[in-house]
């Protein structure tokens, strides 16, 4: 006779008590509500909040009381679409606190993305070590870097093709402060086959179809990024006073007359503001311009696509504050339009560490793909998730949660490039 | 007029507790087996709950049992790949009230034991499957993937729950 799974499922949960959550999560749902509405209320003030949030009453003490309709068109819609707001004629789309990321619509063309739901190398029951005269023939979509035996990383490559994600032990990365700065948007060459690594000194390259490495010595101890050029063939490395433009094929090394970047545009600080710089396909400055609208101040690498967007991570000073109470997020700029930036604003909070957002790489049509890293509430470290932002149409999509990061021999450091 | 002015506790929604409770046991239950821990599957069901109460407007009418349990095996499923080794397989007990019945505890450890050697995933689809009793499609639905894999994840933790308790007869569960 057979017996029945569904038995032995009941007996092991036969024990589980019968809580009453309900009461409790009702009210809590209720003054997590509350606080959101009220943090947009204070923030776009007056006429326009009424108009964002529709009907707002007032008791009999004065203070705002958010009807129950007011609430969930704060929130992001079930399309994705954000709730908005405008600063100095700056769009800005008001992105939901973290634990309501989980509650986004999942990108809907995820499968042309190759991410997986859960991105990371936690799994080690589907990652190999690259062996003699191995390699990974199929295209990259994501390098990790592991926690090395004896100190320092290890690179492990992700092709959502490859039966394996392939562990490289024979590059190590150095530990040290930079290690979140080692892999970074142009870190996977347009061909999706080959890795550039910034060490202090000195830049490797690994192609991933044969494992082969090429370390290229360059005068620079301060070296903190590399990329592949959009030409597809040259390294571009920044240390702290000086570009370089590498040739791994030939060894052959230039410092740059100026600003360097790997990709076709940057924001970044200048002396009068926030610039969109623009740059040939062999990393070399062609155009600075100045963003209009309120002041931004760009914070991390950006990322560029041939469509002419760019994005990155920013701070939101002045007008931003104190109008949305918002001080962080990513901006978009279309460098053939005027720069006037479209703005997501992070909700600020507890949860929220600065620097929250960053730009990880350009989707299909004007989707940016970025990382939201918040505190886990109840567990120890950081949560970080792979969102997409459409900055056309002003939505929002989940797309992967990602590993948690460890410090122990051959876990998941937290450092990964799309 | 004092009475008036003084703040009100939030008015409990009848529909939305009745709802909530008439699940949250089988919510609990199967955040349990999927996690392996009690006090996690009681926060992850916790947490699911008041994300439903926030949308409630929204869901009430759409599919809110679609909606709170993709977020309960989302959950369980992320907390146990975050879970300290340690707490794998200490589920934390309170005291029987009524004396042991030696058997029923041995074989209740045994499930768990041939439980905790699938993954994350395999045991979400078998606690659907067949603790819920959920058809594949729905399957696929709560845990984002296609019919295919849910069938596949399906078949391979049959096998292994097979491998694990040699004294049941499993049969096919339904799955070839």
């Amino acid at each position: 006779m057979s017996t029945d799974l569904r038995e032995l499922l009941e007996l092991a949960s036969d024990d589980v008590p019968d809580l009453d959550l309900a009461p409790e999560a009702w009210e809590e749902a209720l003054r997590r509500n509350r606080t959101v509405v009220r943090r947009t209320v204070l923030g776009v003030g007056g006429v326009a909040a009424v108009g964002v949030l529709g009907f707002v009453v007032r008791d009999r003490n004065g203070s705002p009381v958010p009807s129950p309709t007011a609430t969930s068109t704060a929130t992001v819609a079930a399309d994705g679409r954000m709730p908005t707001a405008t600063v100095d004629g700056v769009t800005v789309y008001l992105a939901p606190d973290p634990p309501d990321e989980a509650l986004l619509p999942r990108y809907p063309d995820a499968a042309r993305l190759k991410i997986p739901r859960h991105l990371g190398p936690a799994d080690l029951a589907i990652r190999a070590e690259l062996g003699p005269g191995g390699g990974v023939a199929e295209p990259l979509r994501a390098v990790f870097l592991v926690v090395a035996e004896g100190g320092g990383y290890h690179p492990v490559l992700f092709a959502p093709d490859a039966p394996f994600q392939v562990e490289v032990p024979t590059v190590r990365i150095n530990s040290g402060d930079g290690v979140q700065s080692a892999l970074g948007p142009r870190s996977i060459s347009d061909d999706r086959h080959r890795i550039v690594i910034p060490q202090p000194g000195r830049v490797v390259v690994l192609d991933a179809r044969d494992g082969s490495v090429v370390t290229v010595e360059v005068p620079d101890p301060t070296l903190s990024l590399a990329g592949w050029a959009r030409d597809r063939t040259l390294v571009v490395a920044r240390g702290r006073d000086y570009g370089w433009l590498i040739d791994p094929r030939t060894g052959d090394l230039r410092k740059g007359r100026s600003a360097v970047n790997p990709d076709w545009a940057e924001l970044a600080q200048g002396d009068a503001g926030a610039e969109l710089r623009s740059f040939s396909g062999t990393g070399e400055l062609t155009g600075i311009r100045l963003l209009l609208g309120a002041p931004v101040v760009p914070i991390t690498t950006s990322v560029s696509n041939t469509e002419g967007w760019v994005a990155g991570g920013a701070f939101l000073p002045g007008a931003y504050q104190s109008e949305l109470g918002r001080s962080q997020g990513l901006v978009a700029v279309h460098s053939d339009l005027p720069p006037k930036p479209r703005v997501l604003a992070a909700t600020t909070g507890p949860l929220v560490p600065k620097g929250a957002f960053r730009a990880l790489a350009w989707g299909p049509r004007d989707i940016v793909l970025f990382e939201s890293r918040s505190e886990r509430a109840g567990f120890q470290g950081l949560v970080r998730r792979v969102l997409a932002w459409d900055v056309n149409e002003g939505r929002l999509y989940q797309v992967a949660d990602v590993d948690r990061a460890a410090s122990t021999p051959g876990e998941f450091s937290g450092t990964y490039a799309l | 007029m004092d009475d008036l002015r003084a703040p009100q506790a939030p008015w409990p929604d009848d529909e939305f507790v009745d709802y909530a409770q008439a699940r949250q046991h089988t919510l609990l239950r199967a955040a349990y087996l999927v996690s392996g821990d009690l006090r996690l599957a009681e926060a992850i069901v916790r947490s699911a709950l008041v994300q439903l109460g926030r949308q409630w407007d929204r869901v009430r009418e759409e599919q809110p049992d679609l909606f709170v349990r993709r977020l309960v095996y989302r959950d369980a499923i992320d907390s146990w790949r975050h879970r300290p080794p340690e707490q794998v397989a200490a589920p934390a007990w309170d005291g029987p009230d009524e004396p042991w019945d030696t058997e029923e505890v041995e074989r209740r450890r045994e499930v768990l034991q041939a439980l905790d050697a699938l993954t994350p995933r395999q045991r979400a689809v078998v606690v659907l499957r067949w603790f819920e009793e959920r058809a594949e499609p729905e399957v696929a639905d709560v845990l984002g993937c296609s019919v295919g894999a849910a069938h596949t994840e399906g078949v391979q933790a049959l096998g292994l729950l097979r491998a694990a308790l040699p004294r049941a007869d499993l049969g096919t569960g339904g799955v070839r």
